[in-house]
């Protein structure tokens, strides 16, 4: 829950220092992209001084079934477990501290705090040669890119 | 993609990065192992595929990796115990295709079915040369 801290570089830090010499963590962190939808209803709810009481979080629920099936959040609605439940509605939508990266922005806090990229736990949404990317007039221009980019 | 899930290191881990490296004849030292979320799907193949190889945890769709009939009998032969030489040993007895050939074949099919997720390797066997 490093993207929960205020300070995610000092959590990384913190769990780099106590990592063995020849060990390996497994790490997650929000999609700034991908959870594109979350951010918009969070200021959503920010300007609307939603709060945590079991009301305020029922009326939010059933507010989010009037959104379009095009919203950025349908479909996350529609896929994640996490957001589907109450507790995952208050997690995602009305938690006041929140980071998403990019994936250059992780790759600079993973340098940041002296860890090493081993690789994804899934990587081939991350690589031009899989999927249907591969197929298009980008395909040689993706594929020069570097992993950071 | 909503969230990135990644293994990291501290940078001061010794050694090199044990990623899966398919220059020289080291490769055919891995042991290949089956993530558990990879099927196969056997409706709608593309042309000259018997299978479609897919993992259940990719959220996009696209993500997919067509075997022929060869590549398919190499894949089956992966059982967390056999490094690639042996499998590339055990299925050369089945056709009728050289050894160079079927290793060049062999190289491209598991840098594949790495990058398409759908195996890792136990790495930690590589001899020095790996010399077939």
């Amino acid at each position: 829950m490093l993207h929960h801290l205020p300070d995610p570089e000092f959590g990384l830090r913190a769990l780099r220092d106590v990592l063995e010499t020849d060990g390996a963590m497994n790490l997650m962190v929000y999609a700034t992209y991908g959870c594109f939808g979350v951010y918009m209803l969070q200021e959503y709810c920010q300007r609307l001084g939603i709060g945590h009481s079991d009301k305020e979080v029922n009326d939010l629920a059933n507010t989010l079934t009037a959104l379009p099936p095009t919203h950025p959040l349908a479909r996350l609605l529609g896929e994640s477990p996490d957001i589907t439940s109450i507790a995952g509605l208050v997690d995602a939508l009305l938690n006041p501290q929140d980071r998403a990266f990019t994936v250059p922005q992780l790759f600079a806090l993973v340098d940041y705090c002296e860890t090493r990229f081993f690789r994804w736990v899934r990587q081939a949404p991350y690589l031009p040669q899989c999927g249907s990317l591969a197929t298009t007039p980008h395909a040689v221009q993706l594929e020069k890119l570097t992993q950071r980019e | 993609m909503t969230r990135h899930s990644l293994i990291l290191y501290r940078d001061d881990h010794p050694g090199d990065d044990h990623l899966p490296s398919f220059e020289g004849n080291g490769w055919l030292a891995y042991i290949p192992i089956r993530l558990h979320e990879t099927k196969y799907v056997q409706k709608s193949l593309p042309p000259n595929a018997v299978a479609v190889l897919i993992n259940q945890a990719h959220s996009d769709l696209d993500i997919f990796l067509p075997v022929n009939a060869n590549e398919k009998q190499i894949v089956d032969a992966i059982n967390g115990e056999r490094t690639i030489e042996e499998i590339i040993h055990h299925h050369s007895h089945l056709g009728t295709k050289g050894l160079s050939e079927l290793l060049s074949q062999a190289r491209g099919l598991f840098e594949r079915l790495y990058n398409y997720d759908k195996v890792v390797f136990d790495t930690s066997s590589k001899s020095g040369d790996g010399s077939p």
